[in-house]
């Protein structure tokens, strides 16, 4: 219990007389690495809404690491965020932006510089330093990104399909990467995606969700060692298996939602 | 280096399209005007003449100081308006319960011609200094609050979610977040408020002013000394061209330099 990072419990979101999220009950802990996957609209979305203290659920309780969410008292989680586009200031530089963030969370001002550093290091792009964002390429963005949220030492970092505008070349190399960055930091991290290959390669442990409303279809343990290989065999038939499994709870067209 | 050489253009000896056709417009301008002169003699000035006037004012020192004192009314009015249209603009856009309240306001404030704000301004305020500078700023302080308050309104909600998620302060999502979305639309806002201003001095000045351009303007049309009108107003209009194009079309280069 002590390492968790993430708990919730009985999580319903709903819109006015929309269900989006209807029962969802999980445990993340720390170091983690978790993927969701779930139809489109199924309320992946709404969930991490929730799970950023963003929006308050409609019902159920959610703890990050120990302390309870939205009550009068408690204070909005320190997180990091990948979302879909890289969502930095494109009038500041790359250190600029880390530096906003950093200036907001709790990292005291002498540790930022070695910390950019380190950061842009394992990630590559510390040449990029004082660029502006406008002049990186679509994957050094979301390097940048990454770095962001690496860098206020969040407690968890949420990913929301963060490789799906990339090319595949290019999200190839970061897929790989980002399996060594959480090896080194040790952080949390939990990753919404589209595809199942995706989860497979990147997760120690994929929740599937149910169509929507959301409810848990099955917490699935990946059972591979690491380094992995994404062109592995196993890989692909993991894959198998788990679009085997949801052609039900997806629905008929649940192929549709496959990448 | 020799990289950025090699994607320079090669040297071209040929004169730009756009300059050719300035010149033509610049050309058939003056014919036109010198028609015009030949037709409509004392009313018209021949260009020459106006040439010559043109050269005794620039010399003048009367001249200069109306010259001075409508700058510093332009410049006032000017900046008057953009401040309070930009703050106006501001919170209207952010709070949509404002918005509701002030909406008809601002819509009401466009529709009404800027010469009602004027003589209002005058008939409230006798024609002393005060009454240029109020009717200015109201006259156009509600364009700048309608541009600033719809480009807050179409602002990137991504980037006010991520500062939410990050735990930026309030300051720096208005300042760092915010506030450079809104630096194009400004900036045409205050193009538009700058060239709508010295308009208005001018006529305020005319209307009820004993000095500066507009004044000397009028007195001279009184006296009907066209040569002299079309002097002051053409150095006044080259004037005020070279401070919209030079002064805010170098803001907006450095505003704006992580663009490229
Ligand atoms: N702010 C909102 N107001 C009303 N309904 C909403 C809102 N946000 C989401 N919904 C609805 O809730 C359901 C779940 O949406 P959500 O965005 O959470 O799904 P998702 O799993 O993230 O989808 P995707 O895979 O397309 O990203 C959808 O039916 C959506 O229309
Ligand atoms: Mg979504």
């Amino acid at each position: 219990m002590t390492d968790s990072v993430l708990r919730v419990e009985d999580l319903g979101v709903s819109y006015g007389a929309s269900e989006a999220v209807r029962k969802l009950d999980f445990d993340i802990k720390r170091g983690e690495f978790v993927a969701i996957l779930g139809p489109s609209g199924c309320g992946k979305s709404s969930m991490l809404n929730v799970i950023s203290g963003l929006n308050a659920p409609s019902r159920g309780r959610v703890w990050v690491e120990g302390a309870k969410l939205f009550t009068a008292a408690s204070k909005a989680p320190r997180l990091g965020y990948v979302f879909q586009s890289h969502r930095l200031l494109p009038w500041r530089t790359v250190r600029q932006n880390l530096e906003i963030a950093l200036a907001a969370s709790s990292v005291p001002k002498a540790e930022w510089e070695a910390k950019i550093d380190e950061i842009l290091g394992i990630l590559h792009i510390r040449q990029f330093k004082d660029a502006w964002p406008m002049r990186l390429s679509g994957g050094q963005r979301q390097r940048v990104s990454i770095a962001r949220a690496l860098v206020v030492d969040p407690s968890y970092i949420l990913m929301d399909e963060p490789l799906s505008t990339l090319d595949e070349v290019t999200a190839r190399s970061l897929r790989q990467e980002l399996t060594g960055i959480v090896q080194r930091t040790g952080v949390t991290v939990i990753f919404v995606t589209h595809s199942i290959r995706e989860a497979v390669f990147l997760a120690d442990r994929i929740l599937i969700l149910s169509r929507g409303p959301a409810r848990l279809h099955e917490d699935f343990t990946v059972p591979l060692s690491r380094p992995r290989n994404y062109d592995d065999p196993r890989i692909s038939e993991i894959e198998g298996q788990i679009i085997a499994g949801v052609q039900a709870p997806w629905g008929l067209g649940g192929q549709r939602d496959v990448a | 280096m020799s990289r950025d050489i090699a994607m320079t253009p090669p040297l071209h000896l040929r004169v730009p399209p756009r300059l050719v056709a300035a010149l033509v417009a610049f050309i058939s301008m003056l014919a036109i005007w010198h028609v015009m002169s030949l037709n409509f003699r004392p009313w018209v000035p021949g260009i020459s003449s106006t040439l010559l006037a043109i050269e005794a004012q620039l010399g003048s020192a009367a001249f200069w100081s109306n010259f001075l004192l409508t700058l510093g009314r332009v410049l006032s009015a000017f900046v008057a308006a953009t401040l309070a249209g930009s703050a106006i603009g501001l919170f209207i856009g952010l709070n949509k319960r404002v918005e509701v309240f002030f909406q008809p306001l601002l819509a009401l404030a466009l529709a009404v011609p800027d010469p009602v704000y004027i003589i209002f301004a005058i008939l409230a305020l006798g024609t002393g200094e005060a009454a240029g500078f109020v009717a200015l700023t109201i006259a156009v302080a509600p364009f700048v609050a309608n541009i600033v308050r719809s480009n807050v309104q179409a602002r990137d909600h991504d980037l006010d979610q991520m500062a939410q998620i990050y735990h930026l302060p309030r300051h720096v999502r208005l300042w760092a977040v915010l506030a450079p979305q809104l630096v194009p639309a400004l900036l045409t806002a205050m193009r538009f408020s700058f060239a709508l201003s010295w308009k208005l001095v001018v006529v305020v000045e005319a209307i009820g002013q004993p000095d500066g351009i507009g004044a000397q303007i009028f007195n001279s049309f009184r006296l009907l000394r066209m040569r002299d009108v079309a002097a002051v107003a053409i150095i006044f209009i080259i004037a005020m061209q070279l401070m919209e194009r030079g002064v805010l079309g170098r803001l907006e280069k450095r505003l704006l330099h992580w663009r490229n």
